[in-house]
């Protein structure tokens, strides 16, 4: 079978499945008995195993068939999960990661045969210690199988199995529905050869009378003819015991076949209600299924959340095509506006439609906006993992916490922004946690806390990333500078603590005295710095020493349509978003103080600093001396600024045209934009200014 | 076996003529995407002096510089040949204001005398990559991209 077609589907699926296990996997570290976790991890593992198997990539098939009988076993309360398995896990992880990336490169899984990973789960499984005895016949090296107290002895194996909470739920159901449940236990004969057929035959029988609810070995084991002699069933029938009984006994080559009907209690010990995991079990039937995914169509399931995703992939070029369309559609619709307020074409009924249009250019512009955002959590979701690694590497102890993942980005935003995040994660790990007697020393808890919060500031998305640790040491990074000849004692001296700690993004610099892999280097917070700006975006430190750092980084929400504010300053026309302004104000001249021969104004309890635009940008307010101003409240974050203009022209929605490399030395400018009568005016960014 | 040797017709590059007060330039014509007439200009703050701001060409922002200024000739008022050569680069194209386009001329590489001009302070020496002879006029070929850098 020609699987190349599905190629791409299977490795976003698996991409997913391992993010996924990463997640779950943490989790367990954290609570090592918790049902759902082990759960999802398990039927990721089943997951993963059949679309390895079907796309032939034998190695990961083999190794996810390991994880998955691991987890059997702890699913069954076998063996416990411990930190060493855990780490043999993420070992697993990081080796079906190879996979992929070698399938992802050359469409083959590569050489790999992780032979010590697979020993040491083989070795966590011989671990099976003498809590309960379970006659699960799923390895060649069993071991005890002890005696069970049934009516019919040792025979009645059923007895035995462990019943997780969804199959006691299904149980419980169908006994409430007047249905029989019986358990079976079924011997081959031993000059059998073919027994995964004699059993497939059993299967069969079974199912023209009842149901087969669970299975031991699972299905899957004893299809593949992982059991030695025998296995058990639970089977939900409206026949009779004896019925089924003897159908199973009408396969040949079947030596004997025991049951009775399954006591409440076997099923009745939990009973609360997980209509999620019964859902979460029709997913994993449908994730067995890639090849069908015509419509390519993904059901992603956290038993936690009752709500159930429908998606579709779609190309990103598509998207782009799409956002220049609708570009070009509100310029457009812009001149055709103008186009009318000039003309003589007064007509209500046409007014009225152009308001229309207008209104649905906006719903489009916005839906389709919409579309190419993306929740941060894609990027940020693997930061946990990486900090317990670095936890390790580090030998501190280090907590994650993080907020606002699902804060939304433009796509080609969230692609760009997981780098530098990363950058600013290894250096408070590296740099700004101290060792853990420092810590003691200081007072604070010996794990180190790092912080990660987005959040929704007007037009831009906020990013925090910061630590309780150590603080920025601003005389080391100046001595360090001044060592450095980046600048001179007497430069440094004159320089602001946040001019010096803007030092730190210079290329090559770094106060660290060791260099590790991890940072020390200097390389990383220039080009953190560099592509934020590519971004459009800006970063800043806010820092006390023995308390911690925290860097903020800023990035605007829409890169392509903006509604703004058209201001007139000096005859020339500019663009203020929207987003930024707070109020617009009439000050009368009386009304401005100068503190420290700066102009502000005190407006509603608050002093405001005034930024003159005509002396900004290098023109001349055509208004007289005395009369009154017309000011424009812009915000960034905290911080207020009143930008004087000549005179307001109105709201437009606008294209951000970009002005080249050629001419935009100017810092206050972002851009420009075509205005409906063809003229060009250029766009303010006021967070430049303030 | 004779040698067909028609090189000399195929070995040519052609140049747009531009004249600037009573000197004649050349342009690649490779380099040059369009010619326009003189339009609304937006001013752009705090650009270099030679750059007089940018125009809109048909939903397209484009710099625009004025060749007399980073020429280091004196301004003159425009007239109604004044044109603008929209230039096309590899990061984007720019507008140059030139006071009259002439013609198209073929000239092939024997035509042409590359130049090395002292630095003797004269600023438009650094954008002139050769000089080319036509008839009885001399033309000095522009250096795209030198004109474009810093």
């Amino acid at each position: 079978m020609d699987v190349s077609q599905y190629l791409e589907i299977f490795i976003d699926e698996t991409k997913e499945h391992l993010q996924n296990l990463n997640t779950q996997i943490l989790e367990l570290e954290q609570d090592p008995e918790n049902e759902n976790t082990i759960n999802e991890i398990f039927r990721a593992a089943h997951s993963l195993k059949g679309m390895a198997g079907t796309m032939g990539y034998k190695r990961m098939q083999t190794l996810t068939h390991d994880m998955e009988n691991v987890f059997s076993e702890v699913r069954s309360g076998n063996i416990k999960v411990n930190g060493d398995m855990i780490d043999i896990l993420f070992q697993c992880l990081d080796a079906l990661d190879e996979y992929l990336n070698n399938i992802q490169t050359n469409a083959d899984e590569g050489t790999n045969d992780n032979e010590n990973l697979i020993k040491a789960l083989n070795d966590q499984m011989n671990k099976k210690g003498t809590e309960g005895a379970k006659p699960a016949a799923t390895e060649p090296e069993k071991t005890e199988t002890a005696p069970a107290a049934g009516e019919n002895g040792v025979r009645d194996k059923w007895r035995e199995i462990k019943f997780d909470d969804t199959q006691k739920n299904v149980m419980g159901q169908a006994a409430s529905q007047g249905m029989n449940l019986y358990g079976i236990t079924v011997y081959v004969q031993e000059s059998c050869l073919l027994k995964a057929a004699r059993a497939f035959l059993v299967f069969k029988a079974i199912e023209e009378l009842g149901e087969i609810i669970v299975s031991n070995p699972s299905a899957q084991d004893v299809e593949d003819e992982r059991f030695e002699l025998d296995f058990s069933l639970v089977v939900v029938s409206k026949e009779s015991i004896d019925k089924v009984i003897a159908a199973i006994k009408n396969v040949s080559e079947i030596e004997d076949a025991v049951g009775d009907v399954i006591p409440a209690e076997m099923y009745q010990a939990k009973t609360e209600a997980r209509e999620t995991t019964a859902v979460a079990e029709v997913a994993t039937k449908t994730e067995q299924k890639p090849e069908a995914a015509k419509a390519k169509d993904k059901k992603t399931q956290a038993p936690s959340k009752p709500v159930v995703n429908r998606t579709v992939r779609v190309d990103i070029e598509k998207l782009d095509v799409l956002m220049n369309l609708v570009s070009e559609l509100i310029i457009a619709k812009n001149s055709l506006v103008s186009v009318s307020g000039t003309e003589s074409v007064k007509s209500s009924a046409f007014n009225e439609q152009i308001e229309y249009l207008e209104s649905v250019t906006t719903n489009l512009h916005e839906s389709v906006m919409k579309v190419r955002m993306v929740p941060i959590e894609s990027v940020v979701n693997k930061f946990p993992r990486m900090i317990r690694d670095l936890s390790k590497k580090l030998d501190k102890k280090m907590e994650l916490y993080m907020t606002g993942e699902e804060t939304e980005l433009d796509r080609t935003v969230v692609d760009e922004i997981g780098d530098p995040l990363m950058h600013l994660l290894r250096n408070s790990a590296d740099h700004g946690l101290e060792s853990a007697e420092v810590r003691k020393q200081r007072g604070k808890s010996e794990v180190g806390s790092i912080f990660l919060n987005a959040y929704q500031d007007g037009n831009n998305v906020v990013i925090e990333v910061g630590d309780d640790g150590n603080g920025i040491d601003v005389e080391a990074v100046k001595n360090k500078a001044i060592e450095r000849g980046v600048v001179t004692a007497e430069q440094a001296e004159n320089m602001s603590e946040k001019d010096i700690i803007d030092l730190l993004f210079h290329a090559g610099f770094s106060t660290a005295k060791v260099v590790s892999d991890v940072s020390g280097r200097g390389v990383g917070l220039d080009v953190v710095k560099s592509k934020i700006e590519s971004l459009s975006g800006e970063v800043e430190v806010k820092t006390k020493l023995g308390e911690g750092s925290t860097f903020i980084i800023r990035l605007p929400l829409t890169l392509a349509i903006i509604q703004a504010l058209m201001v007139v300053v000096g005859g020339e026309k500019y663009a203020i978003s929207l987003g930024s302004i707070q109020t617009i104000e009439d000050i009368p001249v009386s009304d401005i103080k100068h503190v420290q021969t700066k102009e502000v104004i005190y407006l509603r309890g608050s002093v405001i600093p005034l930024i003159r635009l005509d002396q900004m940008l290098d023109n001349k307010s055509v208004k007289g001396p005395d009369e009154n101003l017309m000011v424009v409240i812009v915000k960034k974050g905290e911080k207020l600024a009143g930008l004087v203009v000549d005179d307001l022209i109105g709201q437009l929605e606008i294209v951000i045209k970009s002005l080249g490399k050629y001419i935009n030395k100017c810092k206050f400018i972002s851009g420009a934009t075509i205005l409906g009568d063809g003229e060009v005016a250029l766009i303010l960014d006021t967070n430049a200014m303030l | 076996m004779e040698e067909l040797t028609v090189k000399d017709k195929f070995d040519t590059t052609q140049y747009i003529v531009i004249q600037m007060g009573n000197e004649k330039y050349g342009i690649n014509i490779a380099y040059i995407d369009n010619i326009v007439r003189m339009q609304r200009i937006t001013r752009v703050p705090k650009a270099a002096d030679y750059y007089r701001g940018v125009i809109n060409l048909r939903g397209e922002v484009i710099p625009v510089m004025d060749l007399r200024i980073k020429m280091g000739l004196e301004e003159v008022p425009e007239t109604k040949n004044t044109r603008m050569i929209i230039i096309k680069l590899d990061n984007g194209k720019i507008g140059v204001i030139v006071d009259e386009v002439r013609e198209v001329v073929n000239l092939s590489d024997s035509e042409v005398e590359g130049v090395t001009y002292r630095n003797n302070g004269d600023k438009k020496a650094t954008f002139i990559s050769g000089v080319g002879k036509v008839g009885a006029d001399l033309i000095s070929l522009l250096d795209i991209n030198s004109l474009v850098a810093e």
